[in-house]
């Protein structure tokens, strides 16, 4: 039991101290891909796992045009996100975009979206960990 | 079991990390889904999104309105502020007035906000994206309205990130939720004036943004901190609940320049007096905080 707590107590120091490491790799790497666009102050990065799966619940109000950036560190495979409406109705997915991780958008009317984001599990014998961030900007 | 599902934030499951100890060393799968386990609750956490006050302010100006400072809570009562409930709340009241300020181009006032806001961020010692060095490039940029925003927007992002990172997530609850009321109640004081049907639409439409909100407090488990502005928001969602939304099936198109878009043709009716409710209302739970 002991070695279960620290394990978790462990766990829960080096997940913080990565989690650290996602504030740099999203200012660095996310945020350029944000220009011509008013950032979102939602703060959304974290440390995903192979095979972990995300879904954000977004308001986008009608007349904007959006972009939305979601990556993950090059230590991850290629991350894979849709936007679906509250329905489950898939919208887009970047599987067949050009632009793995922007999508451009316009909403004509204000809308919650859903952004389901996959880390695939690449099956290797390790299982790799690293940033994936979400953020969105408006058009001012 | 890669699975999905959740609402408000976000809920995590992981996985085939899972599998490898399943097989190979049973006796870890307990310690793994304990530590999955602690995993989704700290990432359910992380993981939140609301429009920015900046999108409010800037349907204020879009509208053709002026700038009112008179709306906006004074700088002056930045040093009333003790206990880390009321500091933060302000701190995310100061932050919607700074985008107020910013999207009108009120350049010394925007100097003076984040001056207001750099101040209550050292008294609670966060030590991210509000400080001096972004105040210089604030001053550096403010004849670029473009510039000043995406400072603004950008200190604000990683204030957010900071506090997250730092186990300190109460507190980012509590400034996203100041800076929420304030926005609200900016565009409460429009709705009262000449051809403000948009302003009144996207009133209407915080009930969507509020529900975001505090399907996030759930997450919290009635934390302490969280209570008092909770109780808040729940009675002003009370009164946004009286706002109809009608939606239809959501539509995708490309627009004749390219670009996606979306829609379901939703639309929000606020009545009179349910608009006057919510504006004294917000005025009371406010005028609490800033006084």
């Amino acid at each position: 039991m002991k070695k279960l707590i620290a394990s978790i107590f462990l766990f829960a120091l080096v997940t913080v101290g990565a989690n650290a490491q996602c504030r740099a790799f999203t200012k660095n790497r996310v945020l350029p891909n944000l220009i011509g666009f008013v950032q979102n102050e939602n703060y959304n990065a974290a440390l995903f796992m192979e095979g972990d799966e995300a879904e954000l619940l977004m308001t986008f109000y009608g007349g904007k045009d959006y972009r939305l950036v979601v990556m993950a560190h090059p230590v991850l495979p290629e991350v894979e996100f849709e936007v679906l409406d509250t329905n489950d109705e898939l919208l887009y997915t970047n599987k067949t975009a050009s632009n793995k991780n922007v999508f451009d958008f316009r909403m004509s009317s204000t809308q919650q979206l859903k952004v389901r984001v996959r880390v695939p599990d690449s099956k290797g014998t390790m299982v790799r960990q690293g940033c994936v961030t979400v953020v969105a900007g408006h058009k001012s | 079991m890669v699975g999905l599902v959740g609402f408000a934030a976000v809920q995590f499951t992981s996985c085939s990390g899972c599998q490898q100890a399943k097989t190979e060393q049973p006796s870890m799968d307990a310690k793994k889904d304990s530590m999955d386990q602690a995993r989704v609750e700290q990432l359910k956490k992380i993981f939140f999104n609301i429009p920015s006050p900046v999108e409010m302010a800037s349907l204020i100006k879009d509208q053709g309105y002026t700038y009112e400072k008179k709306m906006l809570n004074a700088v002056e009562n930045v040093d009333k502020y003790m206990g880390e409930v009321q500091q933060a709340v302000n701190l995310g009241i100061y932050g919607a007035d700074l985008s107020y300020a910013s999207i009108f181009d009120q350049k010394q006032e925007s100097m003076t906000y984040f001056a207001a806001a750099k101040k209550l961020a050292s008294a609670m010692a966060i030590d991210g994206g509000i400080n001096d060095s972004t105040i210089t490039k604030l001053a550096e940029y403010q004849d670029n309205r473009d510039s000043v925003l995406k400072i603004v927007t950008g200190a604000y992002a990683d204030l957010n990130g900071y506090l997250k990172e730092n186990n300190r997530i109460e507190v980012s609850a509590l400034v996203i939720s100041g800076g929420w009321l304030e926005a609200l109640h900016l565009c409460l004081q429009y709705a009262e004036k000449p051809n403000s049907d948009l302003i009144r639409q996207r009133i209407g439409e915080q009930k969507m943004v509020l529900e975001s909100l505090l399907k996030y407090y759930e997450s919290f488990n009635n934390k302490p901190a969280l209570a008092e502005m909770k109780a808040d928001l729940l009675e002003i969602q009370k009164e946004l609940n009286k706002v109809e939304i009608t939606a239809g099936k959501t539509t995708v198109s490309k627009a004749k320049d390219g670009v996606m878009t979306i829609g379901n043709g939703s639309k929000a009716t606020v009545k009179d007096d349910t608009l006057k409710a919510l504006n004294v209302l917000v005025k009371k739970i406010r005028s609490k905080y800033v006084a």
